[in-house]
Order: C-alpha cells, then structure tokens, then sequence
C-alpha cells in the first residue's frame, strides 16, 4: 500500500502536497523528489505538507519530512505542514522524532494563510 | 665403400679399420678413434682441420655433405679445390691471421649459397703441438641464418613500434598543448562578475571549483564589489555539477568574506540535486539566503534595495 502517484498542486505560488495513507520508504523518497523538481519549476515560494491522512509516523518518514522542509528552504521556500493526527503526535513526542525546526499547522487552511500573510 | 645400403657410421668404421690397418696401429687405437669420430660425426656443426700450410687434414659428415664428397676425399685439398678463388683467398688470409695470433677468434659472416644469403658463425683454433707450436687450425662453423632472420625481424619490428611511439608521444603532446589552453581559457570565462544593477552584481559560477578557482573567484568578486560600490552579491551555482564538502566550504567562505565588506550575498541557482546533497552532507547554510533561480534571487536583492518592478502599463504610459 502507498505506492501511489504523488501529485503536488500549485496555488499561486504555494505548493500543497498530500502524504498518502500509509506510505513506504519509495513513496516517501519518490515525495521529496517530486516536491524539489516543482520547487524548481514553478518558482513557489511556500509549501504545504497536508498528512491529515497519515496514521503511523516512522523514524525515515520524520526524517525525510525534516530534510525535505530543509532542501526546500534552500531553495528558498518555507514549508509548513499540516493535519497531524493526534495519536500520530502523541507517538512522535514519545519516541522523540522531531520535525526539526518546521512549522506546523491544524489543517490545510492555516498553513495556507501561514504562507501568503509572509509574502 | 661397401655400398649405400649400410649406416653411415658402419660406413666410417669400415674405413677407419680399413685405415688403421694400413697405418698398423692395432686395435688399441682402433676403439680410441671409433669413440671420438663417433663423437665427431654425431654433433651439428661442420668441422675441419687444416695444417699449418692450409692443407685439409680431416672433415667431418655435415662439412662433407655441403662440399658434395665424402670426407675422406679432403684430405690433401686445399681450399682452392672446393671454393672460388676470392673466397679461398679470404678464409686462408683469416686462418694465417689467426694462426700468426696464436688465439681462437669467433667470426660472422654471409654467404650466398644456391642464390640466397646465409649468415654463419665461424669458430676457429690454433692447434698446438706438446711443444706449443701451431702446427694447425681447427675449425667450427654453423648456420646461423635463421637466429640471424629472427633478429633482423625483431629489430625491424622494434624500430617500427618506435616511429610509432615517436608519433603517438607528438600527438598527445599537441594535444596537452590543446587541454591546458583550453583549462586556461575556462578559468577566464568562469571568473565573471557583472553589475546587473546600480548596487547588484552576479557572479555565475560555471563547472567545479578547485581550490585554485575558488581563491581567484573570491578575489574577482570581492574586487567587482568594491569596484561599483554593490550592497547586493548574487553567486549563481546553476552551472556547478556537483557539490561536496569542500566546495560547500569554499562557498561559505567566500560568502562570510563578502559580508565583511557589508554586502549581502544571496546563494540562487539551489536545484533539486543541490539542495540534496547539501542537506544529506549536514552542511548548514541557514543564515544564508537562497534562491532556486536567479531571477528570484534577484527579486530579493531589489527589495532589500528598496526597488520595485512594474510594468509602465500601471503607470497609465503606453508606447
């Protein structure tokens, strides 16, 4: 399961990603590199990392959550991420797997508004 | 003697008991000479003995073979009776040189024989009697044509793979002359700093920096800056390949060095692999502003100036 296709969606210039349900390592990796190449194609300059969907949290998702906000800030986005599960934040703090230094948000629209009130 | 249907060697021994019986030495010296013509006749080479006047004493089979007689037949001849006179004249000059040296020689030379060129390697010895006088000459002599093709081939062969080796080290070295004109020329192109704005310069940065590169580019830009008095520098790294450790280094450095003359330094041109690898190196560029592009760089750099860019269709102008 979570093999699917990753589609990220541009508005204006923010882009908004959903993290299936249940991913495994090649969906994730397959997320970041999907996330970078719209970064470079459409100039955005924000980005949203919906995982309202996403039940379990590993230790290679967290981390790979964490590069990604940083590879994307590097190119000059910022990125905030948004609907984690309660249950999914109550397993994160246990097993102290942060998500570095990225902003977080209670749903899509928040973190929508997080990103157009900076620019 | 007794007909060509016996050995040769049963040949010989007919005639050496033929001979010792003549000359009544018994049969003592009958075994004696039996084991040493044996010896004699079974070995490669041509072998004669002349005295000391240039009379043949003895031949051997091989040696006989070639003059077409049999080797008894020798003795009492002398070279004018098997050879052109020149060619005489030539080995008996080399027998009395020889002789009047008192030491044996080895000699090479060619011969034509049947048309064709053969090569032969000549030993020849003084013979002593008891009392240390020449009383004549032994010699040994071979065919050494073949040894002789082989290493006119081999140094045939070996003079060939030199021209070769002569023309291939002209080659590459014109074309070392090409590389390091070219290295040289790239190392111009790649050091460019232009002024885009009053206040902006961008120095793109093409292919990997060395740490010779890195200094001259540090250099250049720093000059530039201080040359059109710049707030803003944009350092471009769309056209650098790959980035590791060492070039992420470089670039913090000359950035914090940029900063130390009050300019602000906007790092564009972060692609995808870029951003990858300099997060998966845990290199920390978080108090440096990117940019994916060049053009968003420059957005950056106009706003910290204080500058807008409209279209004159807002200003109500048309043209």
């Amino acid at each position: 399961m979570g093999t699917e296709n990753i589609s990220v969606v541009k508005i204006k210039n923010i882009l908004m990603v959903t993290v299936p349900h249940d991913p495994d390592d090649k969906t994730i990796s397959l997320l970041q590199d999907q996330v970078l190449q719209s970064m470079e194609r459409y100039q955005a300059k924000g980005l949203v990392l919906d995982i309202s969907t996403v039940e379990t949290l590993d230790s290679f998702f967290a981390r790979t959550i964490a590069e990604t906000a940083q590879m994307v800030a590097l190119m000059g986005g910022r990125t905030v991420i948004a609907g984690m599960r309660p249950n999914v934040a109550i397993t994160a703090t246990q097993f102290g797997l942060t998500l570095g230094n990225v902003k977080t948000a209670l749903d899509v629209d928040r973190a929508l508004d997080m990103l157009m009130d900076n620019f | 003697m007794n007909g060509k249907n016996k050995s040769k060697k049963h040949d010989s021994k007919e005639s050496i008991r033929h001979r010792a019986k003549i000359l009544g030495a018994g049969e003592k010296l009958e075994a004696g000479e039996i084991r040493y013509k044996t010896l004699i006749e079974s070995l490669p080479q041509k072998i004669f003995y002349k005295n000391k006047d240039l009379i043949y004493v003895s031949i051997n089979e091989n040696f006989a073979r070639d003059l077409k007689i049999r080797p008894g037949e020798a003795f009492g001849k002398t070279d004018y009776d098997f050879f052109p006179k020149e060619l005489a004249d030539k080995h008996r000059a080399e027998d009395l040189r020889i002789m009047k040296a008192g030491r044996p020689e080895d000699i090479e030379e060619s011969l034509v024989q049947e048309g064709e060129t053969r090569f032969v390697h000549k030993a020849k010895t003084p013979v002593r009697d008891n009392k240390g006088r020449v009383v004549g000459i032994l010699g040994i002599f071979w065919d050494i044509t073949k040894q002789k093709r082989a290493e006119e081939e081999l140094k045939k062969h070996r003079d060939h793979l030199e021209e070769m080796v002569k023309g291939r080290t002209v080659e590459l070295e014109a074309k070392s002359e090409i590389i390091s004109l070219q290295a040289k020329e790239i190392l111009e192109v790649s050091t460019l700093v232009l002024q885009v704005w009053q206040g902006v310069v961008i120095a793109p940065l093409i292919g990997n920096l060395d740490s010779q590169r890195a200094l001259q580019f540090m250099e250049k830009l720093l000059n530039r800056i201080v040359e059109t008095d710049s707030q803003v520098a944009l350092i471009d790294i769309t056209g650098v390949p790959t980035i590791d450790t060492q070039t992420a280094q470089y670039l913090i450095d000359t950035i914090s060095t940029v900063k130390l003359l009050g300019a602000q330094v906007i790092l564009t041109g972060v692609r995808p692999t870029i951003a990858q690898t300099i997060v998966h190196l845990g290199v920390d560029l978080s108090d440096i502003t990117t940019r994916s592009s060049l053009a968003a760089g420059l957005l950056v750099a106009m706003d910290s100036l204080g500058l807008k860019v409209s279209s004159s269709a807002d200003s109500g102008e048309s043209e």
